[in-house]
């Protein structure tokens, strides 16, 4: 993997898709602006953190509509077997992919979501430091690991399906995590056959019914630990890595 | 130099498009790949190119293999497919992005071709009709000087006058370290082009010959009334009288019917093989 073909990758990406990307921002902020809106007009319905609920719902839509065109030549054979034929290696040109999706992306949508925060704040008169949303407040950064995560499942959706990958992608996955939830609860039951178990969440804990009372049980400190890395960093690499080697494995 | 070795290829288990084929490309040589449609020409290029993987068997390149897609093995060869793909971006943009993939790369060789097309370079790309954008890509790749060019159908939407021209551009850009692979289902198109000719029916290489040894071996005719002669390898009625092939008594070659001799050996390729390696 060489930078100077990685910076030559990225100009060609950026160079091709300027136009569209200049459009997709204002799309962002108008999509962010209708969303604060909208709870603003219906404030009574939507008690609570309504920031951190319109910048997740943005981070996810617009993430994954812009994730999933980092391989769109591959939704039509001539341009997949172009973007195969240019002479970097799949690591170089998933690398790419992934400093737009994740670097790129994130940067231009704290950018835009401040901005139309700061604009829904000024106009409905509430703007101060302490109202503007902060990321670090009660763990919400959170959900930029999870943004890795649903990135690299959005990627490989884009590599391995060559119509609607977008659509199809996000089918799959949602009857991935139905069944993984039911595979979970299956194996507590199994493990814990007496227990009457509410709910659980793989990798971190599950909830149970005992005597009217419902119990937590959490990963020890240490599980919890691999656990948490796991999710936050393995995943989403072992994720990107089959991208590279769907990517390496692509035939047109 | 290009080396196929027992080279299958299936598209599923009962569908096989490419079965058991041996070849070997030459550097210094244009080779005319031609078939019917269907014949399985688009699948051994894409063998080729590294967009398919052969079922079974090998393709060396250069001493690459096609399906790792390696930088090197892409530097080094440029593929225009029979339905290709140009970015939205100006004629100049698409060079200024697009040339530092490729180390030979030329330059002035580029702007020589667009001005020989008479294509104004701050077009876009969806500006340009199809002939216009297929003569862009053609000019990309003559100038982008790989080691290997292949070309699907290259003569496929252009005019009579941009024909001659991409003959033209195809001759003057040769040199003796190049393996130029040109497909088509229209055979005159590449007549005076081509040093080698291999055809290809079913999935399988019928006849591959120099065309040299080829008009040293046959001798090919027009003639106006039916020829009875026992000597005829093979004769067919066409629009001007009887064409015709037979063996060649003489230490003189003379011309190739392409067409027709497309035609005999899709009739009876063995007959011409023996001819041919006698």
């Amino acid at each position: 993997m060489t930078i100077s073909t990685i910076q030559l990758l990225t100009k060609r990406q950026f160079r091709e898709h300027s136009r569209i990307y200049i459009i997709g921002l204002l799309v962002l902020v108008a999509l962010l602006l209708f969303m604060f809106l909208i709870v603003h007009q219906w404030k009574d319905s939507f008690a609570g953190a309504v920031q951190n609920g319109v910048f997740v719902i943005g981070l996810f839509i617009a993430g994954g509509v812009f994730t999933n065109s980092m391989f769109q030549e591959f939704s039509n054979p001539q341009s997949g077997m172009w973007l195969l034929s240019i002479p970097a290696t799949h690591a170089e040109k998933l690398v790419t992919s992934l400093l737009f999706s994740v670097v790129v992306f994130l940067l231009a949508y704290f950018v835009v979501f401040y901005a139309a925060d700061v604009m829904y704040l000024l106009v409905t008169g509430q703007l101060s430091l302490e109202t503007i949303l902060n990321p670090f407040k009660d763990g919400f950064y959170q959900f930029l690991f999870l943004y890795l995560i649903f990135n690299g499942i959005i990627l490989l959706g884009s590599v391995i399906f060559k119509k609607h990958s977008f659509i199809k992608t996000l089918l799959a996955g949602i009857l991935l995590l139905v069944v993984f939830n039911y595979v979970n609860m299956f194996i507590l039951q199994f493990l814990i056959p007496d227990a009457n178990i509410v709910s659980g969440t793989a990798f971190d804990s599950f909830l149970f019914s005992h005597e009217g009372e419902r119990v937590k049980v959490s990963l020890l400190g240490n599980s919890n630990l691999i656990s948490s890395v796991f999710v936050r960093f393995i995943l989403p690499v072992a994720i990107w890595f089959t991208v590279w080697l769907k990517l390496k494995e692509k035939q047109i | 130099m290009i080396h196929i070795s027992n080279l299958s290829y299936r598209y599923s288990k009962k569908v096989e498009i490419l079965n058991d084929l041996n070849l070997e490309f030459q550097p210094g040589k244009i080779y005319g790949l031609l078939g019917k449609n269907g014949a399985g020409k688009s699948t051994l290029i894409k063998n080729i190119t590294g967009m398919l993987f052969p079922t079974s068997g090998t393709c060396q390149i250069f001493e690459e293999t096609p399906k790792n897609r390696s930088v090197n093995f892409l530097k080094n060869l440029f593929f225009v497919p029979e339905e290709y793909y140009l970015p939205n971006l100006s004629i100049v943009e698409l060079v200024n992005i697009y040339k530092d993939f490729y180390p030979n790369f030329d330059t002035n060789q580029f702007d020589g071709y667009i001005e020989q097309f008479k294509i104004e370079k701050h077009k876009r790309t969806t500006e340009l009709s199809l002939g216009q954008k297929k003569k862009i890509l053609i000019g990309f790749a003559l100038s982008a000087n790989t080691k290997v060019l292949i070309m699907d159908e290259p003569t496929n939407g252009l005019d009579i006058p941009s024909k001659i021209l991409f003959r033209n551009m195809i001759n003057d850009s040769f040199n003796k370290d190049r393996i130029v692979i040109i497909t088509s289902h229209q055979v005159r198109d590449l007549d005076e082009l081509i040093h080698s000719i291999i055809i290809m029916n079913d999935g399988k290489v019928l006849l591959n010959d120099d065309k040299a040894h080829i008009a040293k071996n046959l001798k090919f005719q027009l003639t106006d009334a039916k020829q009875e002669s026992t000597d005829l390898i093979y004769q067919e009625k066409v629009s001007n009288g009887f064409a015709s092939i037979k063996e060649n008594k003489t230490d003189t070659a003379g011309y190739i019917d392409i067409e027709l001799l497309f035609n005999a050996v899709l009739t009876n390729s063995n007959t011409i093989n023996n001819y041919l390696n006698a």
